[in-house]
């Protein structure tokens, strides 16, 4: 069950389970000798408790800046995820055959277990290894400093849409803003303008959850929430500048195909951010040749083709595939969906959203 | 070219689609291509999902609109070589079994010969993040 792993993540003859062990054991071996690298924080993931352990300060402090608007105090309950990662550039420890790759713009690859409930993936920097039924993920860093900002921004991206899956959250590549808990959700593939008007928004006051990967879930009401997943966005040089608010906070990308700056919103208004919200229509936004932003209704079908390729393509639902579409779809039946069309006067784009929130809440 | 009792199926677990209001909107995982189809490609689809066979669907568009009989099996007929071509559907191996004969519908709307559209703007961005392997649902 490999894919494109281009022969360099493999260790010939070691099974998944062995890399989990592998994995397992270099995190333990590096938690008991490094005591003062120690770092563990909780986090609410899509309303449920998550324990991370992490050895190495500045790995830690990379990974919990994504996720810091979702920080909560340890749980009396058991996490439904635990997490174990350690940095072998700041702790010294390895796991044998297991090498970084030189190249980081190189494609990772996962592998699994023959029943497909242990999954490893394996990037330039990172191996982690995740037990689908026992929820607990290991992970090796080989040096937090040469990570991506695509890893910077979104930590175990692959895995945890695969957790979130596992949890009947379905993630999709949207933008999620709300007013008390009332929100609107934006989708569309890049460059349609999820991340103008989500970040719009969150100047003008809204409670901000994304602005391109949201966890959607299906309440007991019949309703859609949607959770937040991380607070990082990544903006192009030009659209940049179209926030001068977020500019002292831009990380410009250091390898070629990095051509965004990253920014952490937890640096820039966190109090702002937040954790969920109920969704009470859908907006699909669209850059055209106008002065000021107008909406228009959307049928199904136009609402199913901007948000479905980008959600169901790029995350990790190969094998459930058609059932995640159809969830998809039976969502957007559900809900009332607009064009957002975007003018060149973005200081209204948060006047159409109260619009769209006053009909819809 | 397709012969026309033969029959079309969606092309595995790779390949999704949905129709709603009559459009269609097909997605292919393997290559990140999707495509959308009008009303009439959508009854096409739909179609081919029941198993029906090429010359039924022509009958099937003929009953259903206002289009001749050569016109509706020609489109049905290049229809069906792009769906192919596109790595939606493969043509069923089973031989001489037709599926099911075209019922008795309300006549719809004006005819419009059916259309694909290629939507390619995915495909670039598979490489981000490592494509997981087959993973089916969790085990109970």
């Amino acid at each position: 069950m490999t894919t494109d792993t281009g022969g360099v993540y493999v260790r010939p003859g070691v099974s998944p389970a062995q890399e989990f062990d592998d994995l397992r054991n270099g995190f333990g071996a590096a938690w008991a000798s490094h005591p003062d690298g120690r770092r563990e924080r909780w986090f609410t993931f899509a309303d449920r408790p998550v324990r991370f352990r992490i050895v190495g300060s500045g790995l830690a402090e990379d990974v919990f800046r994504a996720f810091s608007h979702l920080e909560r105090a340890p749980a009396d309950e058991e996490p439904a995820l635990t997490i174990g990662l350690w940095d072998e550039g700041e702790t010294g420890l390895g796991v044998d055959g297991v090498m970084p790759h030189d190249d980081l713009n190189a494609q990772g690859a996962s592998f699994a277990s023959d029943d497909g409930t242990l999954v490893v993936t394996a990037r330039p920097q990172t191996r982690t290894a995740y037990r689908r039924v026992e929820r607990d993920l290991c992970g090796w860093v080989a040096d937090h400093r040469r990570l991506t900002q695509y890893e910077l921004g979104r930590p175990l991206h692959s895995e945890l849409m695969l957790w979130h899956k596992d949890r009947d959250v379905q993630a999709v590549h949207a933008g999620l803003v709300a007013r008390n808990g009332d929100g609107i959700l934006f989708g569309g593939p890049g460059g349609s303008g999820k991340s103008t008007t989500a970040l719009t928004c969150l100047r003008a006051g809204f409670e901000y959850m994304a602005d391109d990967y949201v966890g959607l879930e299906l309440a007991e009401d019949g309703a859609y929430d949607g959770h937040s997943l991380f607070c990082s966005t990544h903006l192009e040089p030009d659209h940049l500048q179209r926030f001068p608010y977020l500019v002292p906070h831009a990380v410009p990308g250091r390898l070629p195909r990095e051509d965004k700056s990253l920014v952490l919103l937890s640096n820039v208004l966190p109090e702002g951010l937040s954790r969920k919200a109920r969704i009470r229509a859908v907006a699909l936004p669209r850059v055209v040749d106008a002065d000021r932003p107008r909406l228009r209704p959307a049928s199904t079908i136009e609402a199913l083709l901007r948000l479905a390729p980008s959600s169901l393509i790029l995350l990790p639902y190969a094998g459930t595939f058609a059932t995640e579409f159809e969830k998809l779809s039976v969502f957007l039946e559900s809900i009332p969906t607009y064009w957002l069309e975007l003018g060149r006067e973005m200081e209204e784009i948060p006047e159409r959203i109260a619009e769209l929130l006053e009909r819809h809440a | 070219m397709i012969e026309s009792n033969c029959r079309l199926r969606p092309n595995g677990a790779d390949v999704a689609a949905k129709v709603i209001d009559g459009e269609a909107i097909i997605m292919n995982l393997a290559n990140g291509l999707y495509f959308s189809m009008d009303e009439v490609g959508s009854a096409v689809w739909e179609m081919v999902e029941s198993g029906m066979a090429l010359d039924h669907m022509a009958e099937a568009l003929q009953a259903r609109y206002e289009v001749s009989a050569e016109t509706a099996r020609a489109d049905v007929g290049r229809l069906a070589e792009q769906l192919v071509e596109e790595g939606l559907v493969i043509v069923s191996d089973d031989a001489g079994q037709t599926g099911p004969s075209p019922e008795p519908v309300e006549s719809a709307g004006p005819y419009a010969t059916p259309t694909l559209t290629r939507y390619d703007d995915m495909a670039d961005l598979l490489a981000l993040d490592p494509p997981m392997p087959g993973l089916g649902a969790l085990p109970e």
